[in-house]
């Protein structure tokens, strides 16, 4: 990341590509936010207050209800999912602000365009690619595939949305991926470009190692998982590392090209590109975990595995 | 710490004194561990170590005066009560050694590239006997007073502190690989930051060390010390629990590295002024004497903050989430 070209302003378009990209952005998140709070049937938006409600999977059929006492399940049953309007205000003022840091410190060093690249690419890219793990799950359901798969996971806590994604989720992403390949490419300086991503996939996924179990715990709650993934870390399925390694190594790959392609096929037709081309990477990446997801539960692992053991 | 050419704090080797130094510190530590050791294993009546095997005889906190006693289901605690400590046996605890070893040894290579040999060795001891010092303090003080500095509210009983239940070889009652753990952790935080803020001064360069590893932390603690895991175990009682675990942990790390890292820079100065053979006593009778100050400045803040929050009309501790 230190070492690519700082993208020369080009003002005039660059106030163009603000106003379309983050006018589309908003469009996007009124529309999902209306759709996730005023027609939840559209996308079957879990209810956070009526757990019996619950379907792919049933509160019975979720990693969460496992580790539960009962009187943590009543408690559950009785008031709904944890926390309130303040932990939730707390989320998004503090996504907003981590992300406007990096979002600063990134228009400092890399110019306005590839700034906003990142933090536009890396809303969107993470944004899709949950969203849709979290609607095939619920949609399809993972018993029609594999009768003791039970759904995927979902956020029941967010103000704003973007599909079925909490937009504190798509920045606390960009805020997460951004720091974590510019402190590698500071602790790597002579390393190329596809190591040094790695590199910051993987201080993700270490960071996110961690935090996982805290947030999913009975007490928070920030999302859930269904029972399904024969593999689980500490609780968590393993497709969600090897998601978080692959989203930010392909992302930081594809966000380092950018001047080149830009000094191909100029700004104009590259910044058009830029969000059919994650797209296309969100849906190669949604496939892979799939695959090998498949693989590595029928084949690697059969009867499962579970680290440590009881969790 | 290596950010910037004129913040190096590298000593060019001395190698006479190198070796003794070495070779003395390595004596003094493995005799302190083998005698730390023995006492643990062979005679665990001594420093009062809790049984593995029989929660019921544990006292100073008893099972269910533990943090980790209300987060289980009661299958979970019958497990407990009838198998013990879980994991805690020789595959898993040979595993967690050979990953601290591989971590440090990794770590005092770069240490010893960057900086020399004897930097390298002086983070080494230094943070070993560090933290295992200070965390030792507080572990024997909550099981022979059987209370803690974090707790006293009005309906707030004190237990005791903490304890490590799973260990190699140990360092009074501190397992090796917690002070290794600690050492690697400090020196890749300390040493990130400077990469990071490579025009900061010492002191913002070591709060910035403290302040990632208090974050690492931060997450770490919760999973670490969950039913499945159980590698140490919090009494019940404190004001302050961020996350299941005492404010003071948090605290605590910050300090320590926040601490040791501006000791551990001094040295190169030292040095020059007095030698090595001086500055090196006086950096590690820095260490001890900041162990006991850091004691000391815990017990004065919770006594403050205790105080506080009983005039705030506190009876019982706050814990962020909630019931948590």
């Amino acid at each position: 990341m230190s070492a690519i070209s700082h993208a020369p302003p080009s003002q005039e378009f660059d106030r163009r590509f603000a106003y379309v990209a983050f006018g589309l952005l908003l469009v996007v998140i009124t529309v999902s936010t209306y759709l996730h709070y005023c027609q939840p049937q559209i996308f079957k938006v879990p209810n956070n207050h009526d757990i019996s409600s619950w379907q792919n999977p049933t509160f019975e059929q979720t990693c969460i209800f496992q580790r539960m006492n009962e009187a943590e399940r009543e408690k559950l049953r009785s008031q709904g999912i944890p926390g309130g309007i303040l932990e939730l205000l707390l989320y998004e003022g503090l996504s907003i602000l981590g992300a406007w840091l990096c979002f600063a410190h990134a228009r400092k060093h890399y110019g306005f365009w590839m700034a906003s690249c990142f933090l536009i690419g890396s809303f969107v890219f993470t944004g899709i690619e949950e969203s849709m793990m979290i609607m095939t799950g619920r949609i399809i359901g993972g018993g029609k595939v594999d009768p003791t798969m039970f759904g995927t996971y979902w956020f029941p806590k967010g103000g704003l949305w973007f599909i079925e994604t909490p937009v504190w989720v798509c920045l606390c992403w960009f805020l997460i991926a951004y720091s974590c390949v510019w402190v590698a490419g500071k602790v790597f300086p002579r390393m190329n470009l596809w190591p040094r991503a790695a590199v910051g996939g993987l201080i993700a996924m270490v960071i996110d190692l961690w935090e996982d179990p805290v947030l999913t715990s009975p007490e928070m709650m920030d999302w859930v998982w269904g029972i399904g993934d024969k593999i689980r870390i500490l609780g968590i399925p393993h497709g969600n590392f090897m998601g978080w390694f692959f989203l930010i190594f392909v992302f930081a790959i594809i966000w380092e090209y950018l001047p080149r392609m830009e000094k191909r096929w100029g700004r104009a037709r590259i910044s058009a590109f830029f969000v059919p081309m994650l797209l296309g990477a969100d849906i190669a990446v949604f496939v892979t975990l799939l695959v090998w997801g498949t693989f590595a539960g029928k084949v690697l692992f059969p009867h499962g595995l579970v680290i440590p053991q009881g969790w | 710490m290596k950010g910037s050419s004129t913040h190096s704090p590298f000593a060019p080797p001395d190698p006479v004194f190198d070796r003794k130094f070495v070779l003395t510190g390595m004596i003094l530590l493995m005799l302190a561990i083998t005698v730390f050791t023995y006492l643990h294993y062979l005679q665990p009546h001594i420093l009062r170590v809790p049984s593995n095997t029989d929660v019921s005889a544990w006292k100073n906190p008893t099972f269910d005066q533990t943090c980790i006693y209300d987060r289980m289901t009661e299958s979970e605690r019958e497990r407990v009560r009838s198998q013990g400590i879980p994991l805690n046996d020789m595959p898993n605890i040979m595993l967690a050694v050979i990953f601290s070893l591989v971590c440090s040894w990794l770590c005092f290579a770069h240490a010893r590239r960057h900086y020399g040999s004897w930097m390298a060795w002086c983070f080494l001891f230094g943070s070993f006997v560090f933290t295992g010092m200070q965390e030792s303090m507080w572990i024997l003080f909550g099981r022979f007073v059987g209370r803690s500095a974090m707790s006293g509210l009005a309906n707030d009983p004190s237990y005791g502190t903490y304890w490590f239940t799973k260990g190699g070889l140990w360092f009074i009652e501190t397992p090796v690989e917690v002070c290794l753990g600690w050492f690697f952790l400090a020196y890749g935080c300390v040493w990130i930051a400077a990469k990071v803020f490579p025009g900061t001064r010492l002191l913002g360069r070591a709060a910035v060390g403290g302040l990632i590893a208090m974050t690492m932390d931060l997450w770490e603690d919760p999973v670490a010390t969950s039913p499945e895991l159980m590698s140490w175990v919090w009494a019940k009682g404190d004001f302050l629990r961020v996350l299941g675990i005492p404010h003071t942990n948090f605290l605590g790390w910050f300090s320590l590295i926040f601490l040791f890292a501006i000791f551990w820079e001094w040295l190169p100065a030292m040095e020059r002024r007095w030698g090595r053979l001086r500055a090196t006593l006086a950096f590690f009778s820095i260490v001890v004497v900041a162990e006991v100050a850091i004691l000391i400045f815990m017990f004065i803040e919770c006594t403050i903050i205790q105080h506080l929050m009983a005039l705030g009309g506190f009876t019982q501790g706050v814990q962020i989430p909630k019931g948590w």
